[in-house]
């Protein structure tokens, strides 16, 4: 069960990172 | 002079072995022309990327596959070593690993940094080593090449910055998988195990059984060193007589350390058209580099200050402790090897870090702050795109000129993402070492206090942060809490500082060229080349000069007063 958390943790900061190259995006393009 | 003598040797060998290398690289990296023996090679990489092999992808694209990519490799390499203890190739039956630590590790290898809260030998199976970290030592590294290949692209005007799934393939097929095959082959030759039975048994001359650990450890160590992994197949690292047995081995992985950061350069230069450009960067990076292996190497010619109370030790030829005799002079495991692999984000570990002398002891955390002295595979030259952003502009305006660089106009929004990348590798490293010194979480694993203790935690999130991987040691950093955090830390400053410049690269491309007049900023002369070193030292000391006096300044100065 703790496998599960760290693994979606893991998943999460990936998820961090692509929603921060989205942004980085919509900002460049305003 | 022993230590000097080496020092140029190795480097200034490892500098002319990366020009027809870097051009190799180049070749591998950025196909022209029609040569039809490629054209079928590129077919084929496009085929193996699937449907999304074809397409041609912008900044964001780009990023978003090779997030996607290494997102994946991430879950496929958790499940490797999270159920190890149910899968084949496990002879000496390696048990399940805790969890926090399973997460650490894969962290650590999917981000290029290698930072080991475990031992090889104890926890891992062969399943493990080779399928998951040493999978990973090869996927990570191809993507700090693959990006710095798109960013040229980008910088060269090109709106288009490739296909990450192509670029990744041509990294991994043409650049490194060749070369560690050579340096496998090389280290195996050296004396370097390579075998799949499980633990050797043997009995003792006092007639003790004893269990010898060993394994595929050259193929391993190629890769590791070739792709500034750093991770060990054994705990101590290049300091076990496995990992590294010999003078010649010593030799050939600083060697492999530098070698593709150094190649990453020449075709950054060659992908731009400024190869008088990325010369004039060359040489910074050899600037800095032979001046923190100087003063690395003239700290540790001191005694060490942890045997001054004991008058029978004498200390005349300097500092041996924590050194490995066996490669001829202490300096070349010590100080040397030290700068190298954490100038280059390597992070094997030839000596002991923790028992180098105070003002010694901080080159390799200078090394890792700056983190653009040839760096990462790939992503040092990526680190000192960003430091040139900051000098063009920081140049433009005192002269009061628009900042232009390989003519386009660098403004405020590139200048914001430039800093922000800085910011984010200061942030964690900082932030990090100020609240794990502050709280039991770091304060209750350390085996120094004072001065020397701050050190041990800087020295972890420096590491962590800059996704070198190497240990300070002397701190009990298997725990939940170093574990974790750490972990995001290496996730999150390994994607940000390539994200951002993409995001540079792309906003450039998109702007129209600007004509070279004679107010243009050259950025392939020594006056350049003077204002780069400049900005690379002052924003690193403006950053990190006040933790470094609460450490390793610290400590010396204590030192200095006690003897």
């Amino acid at each position: 069960m703790l496998h599960l958390f760290y693994l979606a943790l893991g998943l999460a900061t990936f998820a961090a990172l692509m929603a921060l190259t989205n942004a980085v995006d919509r900002w460049e393009q305003d | 002079m022993d230590a000097l003598l080496l020092a140029t040797l190795i480097v200034g060998g490892t500098a002319l072995l990366s020009l027809p290398l870097g051009r190799y690289m180049t070749w591998a990296m950025d196909p022209t022309g029609p040569a039809p023996r490629r054209a079928g090679l590129e077919r084929l990489f496009a085929r193996v990327a699937g449907p999304l092999g074809h397409e041609q992808q912008g900044w964001k694209q780009y990023a978003i596959a090779m997030l996607a990519f290494n997102a994946l490799m991430f879950v496929v390499s958790f499940a490797f070593v999270a159920l190890q203890q149910h899968l084949p190739l496990n002879p000496d039956a390696k048990g399940a690993v805790e969890a926090s630590l399973v997460f650490n590790t894969v962290a650590s290898f999917t981000s290029n940094t290698n930072l080991q809260h475990y031992s090889g030998e104890v926890s891992m199976s062969y399943l493990s080593q080779l399928l998951s970290l040493m999978w990973l030592q090869f996927v990570s590294a191809a993507t700090g090449i693959a990006a710095l290949a798109a960013l040229a692209r980008g910088l060269a005007g090109r709106p288009e910055m490739g296909n990450f799934l192509v670029d990744l393939q041509r990294a991994t097929l043409l650049v490194l998988l060749p070369l560690a095959l050579i340096v496998a082959t090389l280290m195996a030759l050296g004396g370097v195990p390579m075998t799949l039975s499980g633990a050797a048994s043997a009995t003792t001359l006092e007639g003790v059984q004893q269990v010898i650990a060993r394994g595929p450890v050259a193929a391993f160590l190629a890769i590791k060193q070739l792709g500034t992994n750093g991770g060990g197949f054994f705990g101590p690292n290049c300091t076990h007589p496995f990992e590294n047995p010999t003078f010649w081995t010593n030799g050939l992985s600083m060697i492999c350390i530098l070698l593709v950061p150094m190649c990453s350069v020449w075709m950054f230069g060659r992908i731009v058209g400024r190869p008088r450009h990325a010369r004039l960067v060359f040489a910074v990076m050899l600037v800095l580099l032979f001046g923190k292996i100087a003063v690395a190497v003239w700290f540790e010619t001191a005694p060490t200050q942890a045997f001054a109370a004991l008058p029978e030790v004498e200390q005349v030829a300097g500092n041996f402790e924590g050194k490995e005799m066996r490669f001829g002079t202490p300096y070349g495991s010590g100080p040397l090897w030290s700068v190298l692999t954490t100038c280059t984000s390597n992070g094997s570990v030839g000596a002991m870090h923790d028992s180098l002398n105070p003002m010694a002891g901080l080159m390799p955390m200078v090394g890792m702050w700056l983190n653009a002295t040839f760096g990462g595979v790939g992503v040092g030259m990526i680190n000192m795109f960003v430091y040139i952003v900051v000098a063009v502009f920081l140049a433009g305006m005192m002269v009061g000129r628009t900042p232009e660089y390989l003519n386009r106009r660098v403004e405020a929004r590139e200048m914001k993402l430039a800093v922000l990348t800085v910011l984010a590798h200061a942030l964690f490293i900082l932030v990090g070492a100020a609240v794990f010194a502050a709280t039991p979480w770091g304060r209750d694993t350390l085996a120094n206090w004072g001065p020397h203790g701050f050190s041990e935690i800087l020295y972890e999130f420096s590491s962590a942060s800059a996704n070198n991987g190497s240990g300070f040691e002397g701190l009990g950093d298997n725990t939940v809490p170093w574990n974790v955090a750490t972990g995001l830390v290496m996730l999150l400053n390994r994607y940000v500082p390539i994200l951002l410049p993409l995001a540079i690269a792309g906003s450039l491309a998109r702007k129209r060229r600007t004509a070279e007049s004679a107010g243009t900023l050259g950025v392939q002369d020594a006056t350049f080349g003077a204002m780069l070193l400049g900005t690379i030292l002052l924003v690193g000391a403006l950053t990190f000069l006040p933790a470094a006096v609460l450490g390793p300044i610290a400590e010396h100065l204590l030192f200095a007063q006690q003897s």
